[in-house]
């Protein structure tokens, strides 16, 4: 038993999920996703379609505990114990929620949540990420299943964090 | 000239060690492998074929010099995003510098895997939705054996030779698998790579062309089958069998590819100039690159064509990253134009075998954008940044525990 | 709007009870309301009544409103199931003081109820993800811990808040609990156990969430010129508030607080004319321990990124300049969704009348009800003051 999205309601969203299609308000040029009628800055109506580069920076994240996962992620929590899900900011603007993957929950978990000097990344060194938390670093869009509803295998958005430029 | 311009790889970040197998199970059945992909369990084979096509498609523009650098997705920015993004009206005149490709360009798509996670449902929508590849584009979808990655580029080049098709892309995923005791499945890695081809004569983005292919077939079951409805492949395990079938098949092709290229002299019997061309295979040919089960077999087959085993080890991704199924031969190929032991210009014997038994071979001719692929070396960064996990971490990724 | 009062209140036990059904538990909540008045209640003096409840469990999905009114014998009234998730008491009581600030209704009853352990683990794990957004926030893997988790990681992060204090909104709750004979926990944590629980939802471990619960609470609602017909000394509604935001935690602007929450305080502080210092009491909505750091900005207890400080001085612990969750709060006292809302009105209401017991806030004046739904996509505030 899972969370209840029919095979239809998942096709209307085809288009966020696998391209990460957002839009772009006429009115006040605010990149929005997943894509609205009315703008939250500026009230506006009219909008045209805005693809999102799926690169951006982890906002914040939690670490879910496998034997606490929805139903319809108990799949993964079987295979993998803890996943990581973040919040992303990406550069047009617009945060949005997905699971990060490639991420050691428990390097996660183990880094400081905010900057304190005993932890400072020292920049330029290749770096240590599980000394580093996972808020700030850099991501990209990736596709991934999500999660398997009524013999449908969902795929969709997820980010990996991928290395400073 | 069919020319590939571009191309992506991807291999799952995790690897299982075949000692820590062999460990587990007390025997390990992938001569040579040292360890293996193994997929996260939110990764398939279409997953891996979408990270491996956008690598390509990015790569497009690297390769297309002074273009506007724009992906496929800020193309349609310019307001047909709902719509097809918009082929570029520069395609046809590639022979220029300077021109900008975007998926938006791409009228072919040729997807080849043995592992689909469905047996019955395209995954051509899937891929124009991820990749920003128009919904008109033709998709062929290619997958009854480990040959099938090779059949996925000879129909691409087939397609834009015919003239009917502008821009191609073929990407080759896998991750075979089978139970946990199974042979196949203990060999079984994983895999992507994607190739952007297009008919053309700019030999500056070129990374290689392909100047000829064969196909030959016998009935023979070979390595393994899967029949429908089952999710595990099967293997004789009559060792002596296999390898004669994969050796037989390949040469078979190879034979083909040389008779079509008129090595018959005339007078001459038709077999005693094959032997003969067969004889010189492996002083025309730089090297050579196989279908890979195993680490083994290609040096099988390499043995028998005259390749010294230092010719065929460069193509060699198996011991690295396991059995990549139908894009394992593609992804040997890339790792030998990475290997820096070929310049533009050389030639490069392609074999590709399939179970049933079918083989394919291609000559491969090394273009000027070997020098780039040899200097980032896309695939062998991957394959160093793999992370090991132990038995327990691999059974339960499987889903096994 | 005419004044309106509450005049009686009451909750059944909170926690787990597998020989209770759902209407043996509104029906303890209803009688422990009856019993607070000085003398009987003649059901059929209440005009309509309001039911707040998800439904968890999905076993009276539609219509519990009538199946639990007339349970307890009110007359053939007006009976409405009011939905807001985790605040449907709250907006359940916020509808009945409308119906009677309006003048329709003299008297109304305003309860809340859940029933949540009755559901296998699984069924559980299912329902406590239903009033997240579904299309976005589900299909990444977050539950509910999970999106609390998020705002708590970036609090911490923005704010530089050690976990510590986290924890130690779980033990100063608990050690409320242990003096509340409903309550769901009713004994005191260490902060040594609290911050070495095994994790839910980095960094929210299994101390920083309330439980599930099975609960009922219930209040009368009347207008204050009727108000003494039940009680010498109902308990006046001074102001109240709502407020909604975007339901998916993506979509708003700030995550380290809650729009909804801010604007309900703030209405409801206009409404009564006092100002958050004047407070002497409050019951607030920690589902999650961040949650309650997040309330005492939200309300206006503290600045932004200054209320875990509170916790440092026990300020907000009984005994302290403010106590807040002197029921123990969610965390302790338990969280039957819908009950919750109608329960926070319960304790202010029993402290107001110093009938608290040994949790009793001295000479508290005004107290303040903080309900929030999901995760802050409604909420509700009430200030209620004595009548003196």
């Amino acid at each position: 038993m899972g969370a209840y999205i029919s095979v239809p309601v998942w096709e209307r969203t085809i288009a966020q999920r696998y391209g990460l299609k957002g839009q772009r308000c006429l009115g006040c040029g605010a990149v929005l996703f997943p894509p609205k009628v009315v703008c939250p800055e500026c009230g506006g109506h009219s909008f045209e379609a805005a693809s999102l580069s799926g690169r951006g920076r982890i906002y914040s994240f939690t670490v879910i505990a496998g034997g606490g996962a929805p139903p319809e992620f108990e799949w993964q929590a079987n295979a993998v114990g803890s996943y990581v899900v973040g919040l992303v900011e990406l550069e047009e603007g617009p945060r949005i929620i997905a699971q990060i993957v490639g991420v050691d929950p428990r390097a996660a978990m183990a880094a400081p949540l905010f900057e304190d000097s005993a932890f400072e990344d020292s920049g330029g060194s290749s770096g240590d990420k599980g000394k580093r938390s996972l808020i700030g670093l850099p991501v990209k869009a990736v596709i991934r299943k999500v999660y398997e509803q009524e013999g449908v295998i969902r795929y969709g958005y997820k980010f990996k964090v991928v290395s400073e430029v | 000239m069919i020319q590939i311009i571009s191309c992506g790889v991807y291999v799952p970040a995790l690897r299982v060690g075949s000692s820590e197998i062999a460990k587990a199970l007390g025997a390990y059945a992938g001569a040579g492998i040292k360890k293996k992909a193994l997929p996260e369990v939110d990764e398939d084979a279409f997953t891996m074929a979408v990270e491996a096509a956008k690598e390509a498609l990015l790569g497009m523009k690297t390769l297309g010099g002074s273009g506007d650098g724009s992906l496929p997705s800020a193309r349609a920015g310019g307001g047909a995003v709902e719509g097809e993004p918009g082929r570029s009206a520069t395609v046809a005149g590639t022979a220029g510098t300077g021109t900008s490709l975007g998926p938006g360009d791409i009228d072919y798509v040729a997807f080849a895997s043995t592992s689909f996670p469905y047996e019955e449902k395209s995954f051509a929508g899937a891929l124009a939705e991820c990749l920003g590849i128009p919904k008109t584009a033709f998709v062929g979808e290619f997958g009854s054996s480990t040959r099938a990655g090779t059949e996925a580029l000879i129909s691409a080049a087939s397609a834009l030779a015919s003239g009917a098709f502008r821009l191609a892309l073929v990407v080759v995923s896998d991750c075979p698998g089978g139970g946990p005791r199974n042979p196949v499945e203990q060999a079984a890695g994983a895999g992507a790579v994607a190739f952007v081809l297009q008919s053309g004569e700019n030999e500056d983005r070129c990374i290689f062309s392909l100047e000829g292919s064969s196909t030959w077939s016998k009935e023979s079951l070979g390595i393994r089958s899967r029949r429908t409805g089952f999710t595990e492949a099967s293997d004789l395990g009559i060792a002596r069998h296999s390898r004669d079938a994969f050796v037989g098949t390949c040469v078979g092709a190879v034979r083909a590819l040389l008779e079509k290229e008129r090595r018959v002299g005339r007078g001459e019997s038709e077999e005693k100039a094959c032997e003969a061309a067969l004889s010189s295979v492996g002083s025309e040919f730089r090297g050579l690159v196989a279908t890979q089960p195993d680490a083994r077999l290609p040096l099988d087959l390499g043995r028998t064509l005259g390749f010294q085993d230092e010719r065929v080890l460069p193509g060699i991704v198996a011991s690295d990253m396991g059995d990549a199924g139908a894009a394992s031969c593609l992804l040997g190929l890339l790792a030998y134009l990475e290997s820096g032991s070929v310049k533009p210009g050389d030639l490069l014997l392609l074999v590709s075998y399939g179970s049933g038994a079918i083989a394919d071979a291609l000559r491969v001719r090394v273009g000027r954008g070997v020098d780039e692929i040899s200097r980032q070396k896309p695939l062998r960064s991957l394959l160093d940044a793999g992370t090991d996990v132990d038995f327990v971490t691999y059974l339960r990724v499987r889903g096994w525990l | 709007m005419r004044d309106v009062a509450i005049v009686a209140a009451g909750q059944s036990e909170f926690g787990e009870f597998p020989q209770k059904s759902i209407k043996e538990i509104f029906a303890e909540a209803f009688d422990d309301m009856k019993s607070s008045l000085a003398g009987a209640l003649d059901p059929s003096v209440i005009e309509a009544a309001y039911v707040g409840t998800l439904g968890v469990g999905g076993f009276q999905l539609g219509q519990p409103g009538p199946l639990l009114a007339k349970h307890v014998g009110l007359g053939n009234i007006p009976v409405t199931r009011v939905e807001n998730a985790c605040a449907s008491g709250g907006f359940a009581l916020l509808s009945a003081v409308l119906a009677v600030g309006s003048g329709q209704y003299d008297v109304v009853l305003a309860a809340g109820v859940e029933k949540m352990r009755d559901t296998s683990a699984m069924q559980g794990r299912y329902w406590l993800g239903v009033s997240g957004d579904t299309e976005y926030e589900r299909l990444a893997g977050l539950t509910f811990a999970g999106i609390y988790a998020v705002m708590a990681s970036r609090y911490m992060h923005d704010y530089h808040v050690p976990k510590k204090y986290l924890s130690m909104v779980a033990v100063k709750n608990h050690s409320h609990g242990a003096l509340n004979p409903k309550a769901h926990f009713q004994r005191k944590i260490t902060l040594e156990q609290a911050m070495g629980a095994a994790n839910v939802a980095y960094p929210l471990n299994l101390f920083d969430c309330s439980p599930t619960s099975d609960g009922a609470a219930a209040v009368l609602v009347t207008s204050l010129e009727r108000a003494r017909e039940f009680t010498p000394s109902p308990v006046k509604v001074l102001g109240f508030g709502a407020g909604t935001d975007y339901l998916a935690i993506h979509e708003r602007r700030s995550i380290t607080g809650l729009e909804a929450a801010r604007i309900a305080a703030t209405k409801a502080f206009a409404m009564a004319g006092i100002s958050p210092s004047d407070i002497d009491v409050a019951e607030v909505h920690d589902c999650f321990t961040i949650a309650e750091i997040m309330a005492y900005e939200d309300i206006g207890f503290a600045g932004r990124g200054e209320g875990w400080k509170l916790l440092e001085a026990g300020e907000t612990t009984l005994g302290g300049r403010m106590p807040v969750n002197p029921s123990g709060g969610l965390k302790a006292k338990g969280h039957p969704l819908g009950a919750t809302g109608i329960a926070q009105a319960v304790e202010i209401f029993n402290q107001l009348r110093g009938k608290a017991g040994k949790r009793q806030v001295a000479g508290a004046r005004f107290g303040l009800t903080h309900n929030v739904g999901g995760s802050g996509g409604a909420a509700t505030v009430f200030i209620f003051g004595i009548d003196a």
